[in-house]
């Protein structure tokens, strides 16, 4: 399961990646701030396009393990509503060395950013709301590594 | 014949439903062009989404020229925002 809807569990992926070949282990973690482009932020609510946004995050593990020389990836998005400073998204790369470790990891969330139909509505401070200026699918794009 | 419209992220809030149903002409020629044209006419806001918007069945993105058949559940992508 890549999609989640209860908190993620970072020991439970950490336990799933544990290869005793990896010397490094980077994790990258979204977590929910209390501000966008000027307003404060009271809570998020994630959304997504489920049978998509499921294989899509499994072809973006497979991309990294085959693109960067290392021995794990894994991803998982938390759906539904985040308070501040809830963790929206783990990302945990296992590699013999660190720099493939961060590359990878860099490749991961840049990818989920660009390609994950999932969608964030912020609700602010004042009570108003609105969903996130996103990524078109549409549009190609490149990400440097 | 009959297809399933579902939208997602803000078309939702534009079109004010999460899902509805769409009738096409039956000839077998009917694509996701001619769907989305009948529902810009339905929902007149999502004109100015419509050039930002992907389209998918079931788990695959498909072109606005593929063909769409009875029954199909088409869903419409805005911008994503995930992360």
């Amino acid at each position: 399961m890549r999609l989640v809807t209860e908190p993620i569990v970072l020991d439970g992926l950490l336990a799933e990646t544990a290869a005793p070949e990896a010397g490094a282990l980077a994790i990258f973690c979204g977590t929910v701030r209390n501000h966008n482009e000027d307003r404060p932020v009271r809570k998020l609510s994630y959304s997504a396009y489920e049978p998509l946004a499921e294989k899509t995050l499994a072809e973006i593990e497979c991309e990294a393990r085959d693109k960067f020389d290392i021995l794990e990836c894994r991803i998982v998005h938390r759906l539904g509503e985040l308070k501040i400073g809830d963790t929206s998204l783990l990302i945990v790369v296992r590699s013999a060395h660190r720099a493939e470790a961060y590359q990878a990891s860099r490749y991961a969330i840049e990818e989920v950013k660009h390609r994950a139909p999932i969608w964030k509505l912020e609700e602010y401070t004042d009570g108003t709301w609105s969903y996130v200026k996103g990524c078109s699918l549409n549009e190609r794009h490149h990400v440097e590594t | 014949m009959e297809i399933r419209i579902e939208y997602y992220g803000i078309l939702e809030q534009v079109c004010g439903t999460r899902a509805e149903k769409l009738e096409l002409h039956d000839d077998g020629q009917a694509t996701v062009r001619e769907a989305v044209d009948c529902l810009v006419k339905r929902h007149a806001g999502l004109e100015p989404h419509r050039e930002h918007i992907a389209y998918a069945v079931g788990e695959t993105l498909i072109q606005e020229t593929a063909p769409v058949v009875d029954g199909a559940v088409l869903a419409l992508l805005p911008p994503v925002s995930g992360g």
